[in-house]
């Protein structure tokens, strides 16, 4: 019975638990270097790629710019902070776009580009894979857990 | 002129469906384009459901076209044209190829919402999406609860105002109401057939609440509207409630809706539970038990309908979804046979659907 118990549990947990398989040391948040905020939870920053909340805890719209669904740091992203598969992210932009309720956050083609994005958007925030060279203007978002 | 419309679809399915995922990426424009279609084969047996017959058609799609043009970052323009076509359904006959399904202005005034024109009215978990193949487990959501054709209405010409209430908490509340008109089709048997008869329906007023959890995709919601219908079969002041559960998590699915309405003398119910099991990120199964009754007072309430349906899904990619679906009814809802269900026995008519679904 026990075991039948916690088999029940860890299927439920697996159910709604969020499938971090991805490290977030993947990738790095990155802002505009006027951007006044300095770090985020997971949390809220999964709230501001959903269009949940549209502005940051200082007032300032938020802007967020994704890269191409195909990406493996968009797969890592979305693993980590939304923790569900871009395909599931996917869908629930189609279920907003085609109730009339939002569309998705603009789309790069390349990390160079989400980097000149935030670059021209002060209020911008992106993701490029770890290790990528972020040049004047970009800083990193420190994301707590 | 039928086939080169099919031609000229399938075409349009797989433009879509080729092009690379990044090109239908939203751009930093204005103006954003998109579009969704499904196309379907279906073929029934017993009888004829939801226009599918027993020598089976192709005609049977649902298409549209949205535009929207950001007027600027708090207010919008919103257009779609759609295209649907039901197989030999009485419920469309003299619907036009193109109809212009939303039109409407949305303004945005922080946490709240105001539309006004031609707008989906936010009704259950499927009514603004009910044709949107890519977001919906079976071809249509379930037929007992949100109908099609007849006796239901997508949008309304008014307003819509929303409000989310603890916008970013961990539990939050989108509220919206709706004032306006609209026409549907009701049915009216005349002998053996049923004939379609517009119903007029002014002052319809409702309102809807969702209640989002702590856990993301769970969420529980409950609406109430009342409206006046002129013409049609049931006239009069008609009243509704309904109450729905939607728990959409990573690996399974499960929504339950119940729904009542009618005038003083007459109500239908419906209810239904679904499950969908997501096996892999493209592999799923879908199941469905879906039921309706109809009291016509002082007569003892009829068991008027009940649907089971079973279907597996494959999303070749997540805007390219191909489903296979056999549905069961046993009652009063099929095209044919015509029957009265104060003096006749329920039917039961088996049906199949085939459809690919795409959408950009």
């Amino acid at each position: 019975m026990k075991n039948v118990t916690l088999a029940l549990l860890v299927a439920l947990g697996a159910l709604l638990g969020r499938p971090h398989t991805a490290s977030a040391q993947q990738f790095l948040v990155v802002v505009n270097a006027s951007n006044s905020v300095h770090s985020i939870s997971v949390s809220d920053l999964s709230k501001i790629f959903l269009k949940r909340t549209t502005t940051w805890s200082s007032g300032q719209p938020a802007v967020p710019v994704d890269l191409s669904d195909s990406s493996s740091v968009r797969a890592a992203f979305s693993n980590a902070v939304h923790g569900r598969s871009v395909s599931a992210i996917l869908a629930y932009w189609q279920r907003m776009i085609f109730s009339g309720r939002g569309v998705p956050p603009v789309q790069m083609a390349s990390e160079s580009d989400v980097l000149a994005y935030v670059r021209a958007h002060p209020d911008a925030v992106g993701y490029v894979r770890n290790g990528t060279a972020l040049g004047a203007d970009v800083r990193t978002l420190a994301v707590a857990r | 002129m039928r086939r080169l419309t099919f031609i000229a679809l399938a075409l349009c399915m797989s433009s879509t469906a080729l092009v690379p995922a990044a090109l239908t990426a939203q751009s930093d424009s204005h103006l954003q384009v998109h579009g969704y279609l499904t196309q379907a084969w279906g073929i029934a047996d017993g009888g004829t459901f939801a226009g599918i017959p027993t020598e089976g058609t192709t005609d049977y799609r649902t298409l549209a076209l949205l535009f929207r043009y950001d007027l600027g970052e708090q207010d919008n323009l919103t257009i779609q044209l759609s295209h649907r076509r039901l197989g030999v359904s009485p419920d469309v006959v003299g619907e036009p190829d193109v109809k212009l399904d939303w039109a409407y202005y949305d303004r945005q005034f922080g946490a709240f919402d105001v539309r006004i024109g031609r707008i989906p009215i936010p009704a259950g978990i499927y009514n603004e999406l009910r044709f949107v193949g890519v977001t919906l487990p079976m071809y249509r959501p379930p037929f007992n609860f949100y109908m099609e054709g007849a006796f239901t209405s997508e949008t309304v010409d008014g307003a819509v105002a929303r409000y989310t209430l603890f916008q970013g908490d961990a539990w939050s509340v989108d509220a919206s109401a709706y004032y306006g008109s609209y026409t549907m089709i009701n049915r009216a048997q005349i002998d053996t057939q049923y004939v379609p008869v517009s119903a007029n329906v002014q002052h319809a007023v409702g309102g809807q609440a969702w209640i989002n959890t702590p856990i993301d995709g769970v969420r529980f919601g409950g609406g109430l509207s009342t409206e006046d219908v002129k013409d049609g079969e049931f006239p009069g002041r008609w009243n509704e409630w309904h109450a729905s559960a939607d728990i959409n998590l990573p690996a399974v699915t499960a929504r339950a809706e119940y729904r009542t309405f009618g005038l003083p003398q007459l109500r239908y119910t419906a209810y239904y539970g679904s499950l969908d099991l997501h096996v892999t990120d493209r592999f799923s199964l879908h199941g469905l038990a879906d039921f309706a009754d109809f009291t016509y007072y002082p007569l003892p309430t009829i068991k008027f309908n009940k649907e089971y349906a079973a279907g597996v899904s494959f999303a070749v990619r997540p805007n390219l979804v191909l489903k296979g679906e056999v549905h069961t009814t046993n009652g009063f809802w099929a095209d044919s046979p015509v029957l009265d269900p104060t003096s006749n026995a329920p039917a039961t008519v088996r049906y199949g659907i085939i459809s690919l679904s795409t959408a950009f």
